[in-house]
């Protein structure tokens, strides 16, 4: 009988994959190869009213509101402009250093990660800022572009990740550390990638013409400009960490502060509203049919038992705790270069989870950074690279070579940071022990 | 094969504008929860009085946000899809694929909105209401059915264009 369920267990998740692989909706597919799979182990009725009860039941997930919430609080984040104020002052400061404005891209993406959780919303969100402006000093596209695709990534590092927030979801793990474990991380690949931009333009000076040198009076007038995104950082994640309000409500409180600010600024106007409304509605339910999908896929692999199937094949194998994380953040990168961000977590989380906190004793919360930032890596390696895709799509002008060729330095900066991130927990782990000690 | 277009179409004109409809709920309930959490945050904080039944008057709204926007993000096809081998493929067998993908996603997708309903009658017949605000919950799934309904009559107007279109590639 065992040996039948794992065999099921097998087939539910080849389905997927076969599916999954031939166009079928990522959602769809879940649905269905939970469905087969689950009617296979408890039969074809409970296996039917499972799915109803399963797919209303997210609906009563207080914690799933804080994802169309968090969402909507970086499309209007783009619409408000806040993204061109945050780029001009780091342009001011470090415009006038070789590849001076592909490290304030690459400041800017941190800047913006800080109200958006997404990555390609914010690679999106430079191509229009930072890519004209780079061109205009004669920087070349493979330097510009790997800066705004590999950038990105500190969008769903630095908090409100999506990423973290899924992550959250899925794995019952608190909010409020996960948030506060992605800013040292974020700023500290934030501060890689200036470097890797300097040396990089230091031995090759063709790839970034030096700008020109802003005096420090307009230095400290600029820094205006970055004033709205710091208050709207500030009033969330402050609030949640004072104890105002749950990071849940944090997202809405968020919204409300972009738009207080955008009606101050007058660069929030009625059209754009509707406009980042309507964008955050569209990416919601693209997310939520993968989430309604998955959650009934998860009851098939809880029927499957396979918690006990990998406890069974690992007690047989003497493997370190650093082995499994080594082992999971390979298979990470691999995934991350076929699959959406999204889809990664939520049909793998359930089984790395597992091995890696159950098994290896790691840190909930490191990780959630852990995979947050392997997967996101995976995103943006070539020859694949899911994310990769979407920005060459919108500069079609542009060689996909050419932007590989530009993301090959930043993905070893960020390996490098995952090896570091991985080697010395402390990084992630230092805010939330100190700020929250009990966690 | 000019029918199967034409059919199309017809469906397309009551389904679209029914799924934009719900679509603009959907984006309205969750202007709702945003103003609805604010509020409930300030009464909270400055006047030591929660708004009374506040998370599950944001949760019903959150049942719309979740369901009411999924059909027109498929008219959009805004649903992911990993298209990377596909698109490897012939143009023609592409178009085949494509087709017999959204018989596929019809039938799993109609079996989903069957059990929504299905379980829409059973909390209709246990009359299960919200605990503080009283209001019954059976709407909500009735509309969470409708939402799917919507979502797989958008998968089948894909698939009648998609056959008219594997037709017209054989001509």
């Amino acid at each position: 009988m065992e040996l039948a369920v794992t065999s099921i267990l097998f087939i539910g998740i080849a389905i997927f994959l076969v599916l999954m692989f031939l166009g079928l909706p990522i959602g769809v597919s879940m649905l269905l190869s939970g469905f087969i799979g689950l009617a296979m182990i408890v039969g074809v009725h409970p296996a039917l009213t499972n799915m109803g009860i399963v797919i209303y039941r997210q609906a009563n997930d207080y914690i799933l509101t804080t994802i169309p919430l968090f969402i909507f609080m970086g499309t209007l984040a783009g619409v408000t402009a806040l993204s061109t104020d945050a780029y001009e002052t780091l342009n001011k400061w470090l415009g006038h250093l070789p590849g001076g404005l592909a490290m304030a891209t690459a400041g800017a993406c941190a800047a913006f990660g800080a109200v958006c959780g997404h990555p390609s919303a914010t690679s999106a969100t430079m191509i229009y800022v930072a890519l004209p402006e780079m061109r205009k000093f004669k920087y070349a596209d493979e330097l510009s572009l790997g800066a705004i695709v590999a950038s990105g990534n500190l969008g769903a590092i630095i908090p409100p990740s999506m990423l973290l927030i899924l992550y959250g979801f899925l794995t019952q793990t608190s909010m409020g550390p996960l948030f506060l474990s992605g800013i040292l991380p974020g700023l500290m690949i934030t501060i890689m990638h200036w470097a890797q931009i300097y040396i990089q333009c230091r031995l090759n000076p063709s790839l970034a013409p030096r700008g020109p040198v802003v005096s420090w009076k307009e230095k400290l007038i600029s820094i205006k400009g970055i004033w709205g995104i710091l208050t709207v950082f500030i009033v969330v994640m402050g609030g949640i960490y004072a104890g105002f309000f749950t990071p849940t409500e944090g997202g809405a409180v968020g919204v409300a502060a972009i738009v207080l600010l955008g009606l101050i600024n007058r660069k929030l106007k009625w059209k754009g509203f509707i406009a980042a409304l309507f964008e955050a509605g569209q990416m919601t339910a693209m997310i939520l049919l993968i989430i309604f999908g998955a959650m009934y896929f998860n009851v098939f692999i809880a029927a499957s038992e396979l918690n006990i199937t990998l406890m069974e094949l690992m007690e047989g194998v003497v493997l370190s705790p650093g082995v499994i994380v080594l082992m999971i953040m390979v298979f990470y990168l691999i995934c991350g270069l076929f699959l959406d961000i999204w889809a990664i977590f939520i049909i793998t989380l359930p089984i790395t989870y597992y091995m890696a906190v159950t098994l290896a004793g790691l840190d909930p919360v490191h990780f959630g950074i852990l995979c947050t930032v392997n997967v996101l890596i995976g995103g943006i390696t070539p020859p694949i690279g899911l994310q990769v895709f979407i920005i060459a799509g919108m500069c079609r002008d542009v060689p996909l070579s050419t932007i590989y060729k530009g993301c090959w330095p930043f993905v070893v900066t960020q390996v490098i940071a995952l090896v570091v991130l991985a080697v010395f927990p402390k990084i992630s782990l230092f805010i939330p022990d100190l700020m929250m000690p009990y966690r | 094969m000019r029918y199967l277009a034409r059919a199309a179409d017809g469906l397309a004109k009551v389904v679209f504008p029914i799924s934009r409809a719900a679509n603009v709920l959907g984006t309205a309930a969750l202007v709702m929860i945003v103003i609805v959490t604010v509020a409930e945050i300030i009464s909270r904080r400055a006047f030591h009085a929660p708004i009374t039944g506040a998370t599950e008057f944001i949760l019903l709204c959150f049942t719309l946000v979740i369901f009411m926007m999924l059909a027109k993000c498929a008219m959009e096809n805004g649903h992911l899809v990993v298209s990377l081998l596909t698109n490897a493929l012939p143009k023609r067998i592409q178009l085949i694929n494509a087709a017999l993908m959204h018989i596929v996603t019809i039938g799993i997708l109609s079996l989903a909105s069957w059990q929504l309903l299905v379980y829409a009658g059973r909390v209709q017949g246990m009359g299960q209401t919200a605990a503080i605000i009283n209001v019954p919950i059976y709407p909500f799934v009735y509309l969470a059915a409708l939402a799917f309904i919507l979502l797989t009559l958008v998968y089948l107007i894909k698939l009648l264009h998609s056959i008219s279109e594997v037709r017209q590639s054989w001509n």
